[in-house]
């Protein structure tokens, strides 16, 4: 699966996510709460959707914890897409 | 009647927290809710309405056809007209936009989803709400607290200048944290200079998570936005909170008085607490978040398998939020293990960066000073029904039982989920956090996940609160959420559109009320005609001089310096070598010079020619030193200049000044000129003969340089410009230029890099008395008029401060041809090159109507200058607005006694712009005293601001009394001894005295008091390193 398929699959769960649609475009540089503007149990949620999605167990609380170290707290979509790339691709 | 009161050390000028907090002077709004503010909203929310889906459609896509016709039309305006005038009801479309492109899109949008018929609901993130069945009137309303770990550093700083009740409310808070023994104002641990480094922004987001900055910290977040959602018209039908916001939710419901004594009782609560941690009393425990439900971790504590911290005191779950959100306290070790076991399982955990074990029975030993305030408040049955987070249930009616609950909450677990589902049940639909950051809101979005509801922070930390504002205030009006729009303009000056879905619109007049000269209205109207009567005259006399002057080919050449009306007498004339020159300055000749008066215009409504301090504008600088250098290099085109610099600007005196100018040949280019000018001043307002005011060097050519080719000007983040050229004038005094000078007529497009808009070349009659039809070698309206649209671009930027910007060098100037013959539209193109906190660097292109550039400033250097947005405000509407704060508070009685404080800011106490304010708050007679001053510098920036604050003191009195707004400069202040002021109007009889007034200054502070019909003393003395004032009433 390549980083452009799965950029779709998230693009299409975050067009209408949780009962909140999204008309703006999203792409790999769209922040996950300041331009889609969840908030981090939406990312939480998100993660349970992508392991349904794909139909298997992905390591979110590490990419969270990594989220949690940084300064400015908000997660570019192109950075998920490259985590879900490495464990897609290692599963 | 004494009052001794300390002064609160309210942050100077200089430091950036001066613009939003300290030093900033309560206005008028503090008094009436009515000013306007310059801030200009990077978002606005816009309701429309239609009896039914069918004919709201129509409406939408009228809109949008209407925005493609009047693409200029100020957004403000149109959400005013449409926001205030919505009708109970109906069909509803609630849409945020940034700007007139983003709307069409959003209409677009809409219209087409509203077309589906499937289409039940439009909740569009980034500003599209449309509801099918709107929750409100059958869904109740509820607001919810949020605690600690809802703060967040600089929350609520972009609310703060709009809403006088946010910054009452702080301004409250930060006297008594100092007067409570903080060694600086609260809203220093909350909001940190825009200049703070990445290390003192850490230490900062440190200090914000101690105990008794957090508390204190929240409850003013909590308190500010709820006296905001009070004023936008929202009622709740219910309360909660979570945490350490119920102090807040409790006296929201009537539990609590909302008074200095409870916010002092806070307030200290929160230091006793922090000094029991820093005393150690308190052991560290560590607070974990884990993505799990109560039950699942509740499961995991208790799983046999996990045997490091078996132990039932060891971990404990202090609350639980949400499904996706536990959280956990306990000892360092037992949570390392417990973090080390949830996570094994695929649970994200993240450890909260405060470390006191609350709502777990490990709290219980430090209830003390909790129930030791209890003590001291009054607790009274709720107004509202409040539930509370620890039972889920609503709290009891009992004054004693609310206090028992109050107390045991500390150290019983938080059931947030149990709470929300309760409300629920008792037909809560809407919930509003009434807080920051917003964490609440996503608790209750996962709690009733599935279920018919709406939950909306009104404020969140990666949004800008305004726009977060628009976004709740849109959200809300779709679900027929009744709100009282008006609040959002109140200090912003709007207009009204009479719109209607045929598109046909017009404009009415402002929704202001101040003090006018009357005319009537067949005079106005006559003057206005016989005003465009003379322009188009004008116009036309100088259309068919260009015209005549073109076919002869004279134009632009130097032949005839004897009309030229900057030349003044020649001193020495060594030709094709050096010239020396005086000018007399002279308000009575350089008629221009009213028309550019730094301080604006209209200080006065019984003097309609009272206006700021007149200044050279630089492009009449260019024009004089071109006009003379033409006399040494006779024949020859001006085709430029470089490196002109102006090192101080040339104010004009009520008595003529001189100027010197030399100009001499570089004998290594004879078409290049060196000039000086001198500003030798008057007897009374003296110059400098040692340095020049302005020098550069005037390049002169055979012919015009042939222009570089056209360039492309695309612009990052392009939109339609913030203020249109008629806001920038007179709609909204955004600009000081007087009809002289009025020649930008179009603001076309901005974006990052810069901005383009239209000039239009005007007739030069009108600047010169002895010259009705002037012959100048360059276009100085034009040249000036560049630097309208520049101050535009400045005046649209996101950030407040440093907004007023003059300029300071001119690199290069390139004249490529003659100049516009009178009436041609000219493209002026405007990039901006660098920028720092002091300098910003422009590009300017004029270009002729064929394309091709005419000419190019480059680099023009401006300076940037930081006057508090209140000094901003006053020179807008000098009449509305006042320069100080209400100190001491309490010593103030509405309508009786007014006490004020002004600090004067350092950039208003530089000679010139500190005579610009002289001249637009003191009478005539003042000024001319304020000139004649032979005083220390010190001394004459304390006569300034002494009159500043004890006229502030006399207009809020006035305000208060009579609901009357009067300017400054129509106050006139007799001072005798002491200090004591007689106060005299200058329009003739008011329906009573204006009243007793005195006032004193030292280094850094001007403070007045000002009561009606009884004398009023004050004296300023200074105790322990603070002052404080002693009024005293007779």
């Amino acid at each position: 699966m390549t980083k452009e398929q799965i950029m779709t699959d998230v693009a299409a769960i975050l067009r209408n996510f949780n009962g909140r649609e999204y008309s703006g475009d999203i792409g790999p540089d769209t922040r996950f709460f300041g331009d889609l503007g969840l908030a981090s149990i939406d990312a939480v949620v998100l993660g349970e959707t992508l392991e349904e999605h794909y139909g298997r167990k992905l390591p979110f609380h590490l990419f969270m914890a990594d989220l949690g170290r940084r300064a400015v707290r908000d997660i570019p979509l192109g950075e998920l897409v490259v985590f879900l790339h490495q464990h897609l691709k290692n599963n | 009647m004494t009052l001794m009161l300390p002064s609160t050390p309210w942050i100077r000028a200089g430091s950036v927290s001066n613009e939003t907090i300290g030093a900033t002077p309560v206005p008028l709004a503090t008094v009436a809710c009515t000013a306007g503010s310059p801030l200009r909203w990077e978002s606005e929310a816009f309701v429309l309405r239609g009896d039914d889906r069918f004919q709201l459609r129509q409406h939408v896509q009228a809109l949008a056809d209407f925005l493609i016709q009047k693409p200029s039309i100020g957004l403000k305006d149109l959400a005013f007209t449409l926001n205030t005038a919505l009708a109970p009801g109906g069909s509803r479309l609630a849409v945020v936009a940034e700007s007139t492109a983003d709307l069409q899109a959003r209409l677009g949008r809409a219209a087409e989803r509203l077309a589906d018929p499937r289409c039940k609901q439009i909740k569009d993130m980034r500003g599209i709400y449309y509801f099918d069945e709107p929750l409100h009137p059958q869904g109740k309303l509820a607001l919810l607290f949020p605690g600690e770990g809802g703060q967040y550093l600089n929350m609520l700083r972009d609310l703060y200048p709009h809403f006088p009740e946010v910054r009452t409310h702080f301004e409250q808070c930060d006297r008594l944290s100092v007067q409570g023994g903080r060694s600086e104002p609260i809203s220093r641990a909350i909001l940190l200079p825009e200049s703070a480094t990445p290390e003192e922004h850490q230490r900062a987001e440190r200090e914000l998570w101690r105990l008794d900055n957090a508390i204190a910290a929240i409850l003013i977040a909590d308190w500010s936005i709820y006296q905001l959602l009070l004023n936008l018209g929202l009622r709740p039908d219910a309360i909660a909170s979570h945490s350490a916001g119920e102090f807040s939710a409790l006296t929201a419901a009537g539990c609590f008085e909302h008074n200095d004594t409870l916010i002092a009782e806070l307030f200290a609560l929160g230091r006793v607490l922090r000094q029991q941690e820093d005393d150690g009393e308190m052991p560290e425990y560590i607070l974990l978040a884990a993505s799990a439900d109560h039950s699942t971790v509740a499961a995991i504590l208790l799983d046999p398998g996990v045997d490091t911290f078996r132990s039932p005191d060891a971990v404990r779950v202090a609350m639980s939020n949400c499904p996706h959100q536990t959280i956990l306290a306990g000892l360092p070790a037992a949570m390392s293990a417990v973090e080390k076991e949830l996570s094994a399982r695929g649970i994200v955990c993240e450890r909260l960066p405060f470390s006191r074990p609350y709502h777990t029975p490990l709290f219980e030993p430090f209830l003390g000073p909790v129930a030791k305030m209890y003590e001291k408040l009054g607790v009274r049955p709720p107004q509202t029904p409040i539930y509370s987070c620890i039972t889920g249930q609503l709290f009891p009616s009992d004054p004693e039982a609310i206090r028992r609950l109050s107390i045991e909450h500390w150290a019983r677990p938080v059931e947030f989920v149990r709470m929300i589902e309760t409300m629920y049940a008792d037909g809560v639909r809407l919930f509003v956090e009434c807080g920051p950051r917003g964490n609440l809101t996503s608790f209750v979005q996962d709690i009733l996940r599935g279920r018919t509801f709406e939950a909306v922070a009104a404020n969140l930390v990666h949004r800008s609160g305004l726009t977060q504002l628009n976004h709740m205030a849109a959200l809300l009006a779709a679900h027929h959420v009744p709100l009282r729009f008006e609040h959002l303009y109140n200090r912003r000056d709007p207009q009204r559109i009479e719109w209607e879905a045929s598109g046909a619109y017009k404009r009415s007049g402002s929704c202001h009320r101040g003090i006018r000269p009357s005319h009537s209205p067949n005079t106005a109207v006559m003057q206005q005609y016989l005003g465009v009567m003379e322009q188009f005259l004008d116009l036309e006399r100088e259309v068919m001089e260009a015209f005549l002057a073109h076919r002869s080919g004279s134009r632009g050449a130097n032949a005839t310096p004897s009309v030229w009306p900057l030349v003044g007498e020649i001193i020495r004339h060594e030709p094709g070598r050096e010239l020396v020159m005086r000018r007399r300055m002279d308000l009575a000749e350089d008629l221009y010079a009213s028309d550019h008066t730094l301080g604006a215009r209209n200080a006065s409504a019984i003097d309609p020619t009272h206006h700021g301090l007149p200044f050279l504008p630089m492009a009449f600088s260019l024009e004089m030193m071109a006009e003379a250098a033409s006399l040494l290099v006779p024949g020859k085109f001006v085709i430029g200049f470089r490196r002109v610099r102006l090192q101080r600007w040339v104010p004009f005196d009520d008595e003529p000044t001189t100027v010197e100018l030399t100009a001499r040949v570089r004998p290594e280019a004879l078409d290049e000129v060196i000039v000086d000018i001198h500003d030798l001043g008057n007897a009374v307002c003296p110059g400098n003969i040692d340095s020049p005011a302005v020098t550069g060097t005037v390049l002169f050519g055979d012919h015009y340089p042939e222009p570089p080719p056209a360039e492309n000007f695309p612009l990052t983040n392009e939109g339609p410009c913030r203020y249109t050229a008629h806001q920038l004038y007179e709609g909204e005094h955004r600009l000081f230029h007087g009809p002289l000078f009025q020649a930008l007529v179009s603001t076309d497009r901005q974006g990052d890099e810069g901005i383009e808009g239209h000039l239009q070349a005007r007739p030069h009659s009108g600047l010169f008395r002895s010259y009705p039809q002037p012959n100048l070698l360059l276009d100085p309206l034009l040249i000036d008029a560049s630097t309208h649209l520049l101050g535009c671009w400045h005046l649209g930027r996101a950030d407040q401060t440093g907004r007023v910007v003059l300029p300071y060098e001119l690199g290069t100037v390139m004249v490529h041809g003659p100049r516009p013959a009178v009436g041609t539209k000219v493209k002026c193109r405007v990039r901006i090159e660098r920028q720092s906190a002091r300098q910003v660097s422009h590009r300017i292109d004029l270009l002729a109507p064929d394309g091709r550039l005419w000419c190019r400033l480059a680099p023009a250097e401006y300076w940037r200058f930081y006057w508090p947005l209140e000094y901003v405000d006053f020179f807008r509407h000098k009449e509305r607005f006042l320069l100080g704060k209400r100190w001491p508070i309490e010593a103030n009685v509405p309508g009786q006694i007014c006490c004020m404080r002004v600090d004067p800011p350092d950039d208003l106490c530089q000679t010139v712009q500190r005579a610009a304010l002289a001249r637009v708050t003191l009478s005539r007679e003042e000024w001319n005293l304020f000139r004649l001053l032979k005083v220390s510098d010190w001394e004459r920036t304390a006569w300034l601001f002494g009159r500043i604050a004890a006229k502030d003191a006399i207009r809020a009195l006035w305000f208060e009394r009579h609901d009357q707004h009067l300017f400054p400069a129509d106050i006139e202040l007799e001072v005798g001894e002491n200090g004591r002021a007689t106060a005299r109007y200058r329009g003739g009889a008011l329906v009573e005295e204006l009243p007793h007034v005195t006032f004193t200054s030292v280094p850094g502070m001007s403070v007045a008091a000002a009561a009606f019909h009884r004398d009023i003393r004050l004296a300023l003395q200074h105790r322990e390193g603070e002052w404080a004032a002693a009024i005293t009433m007779e």
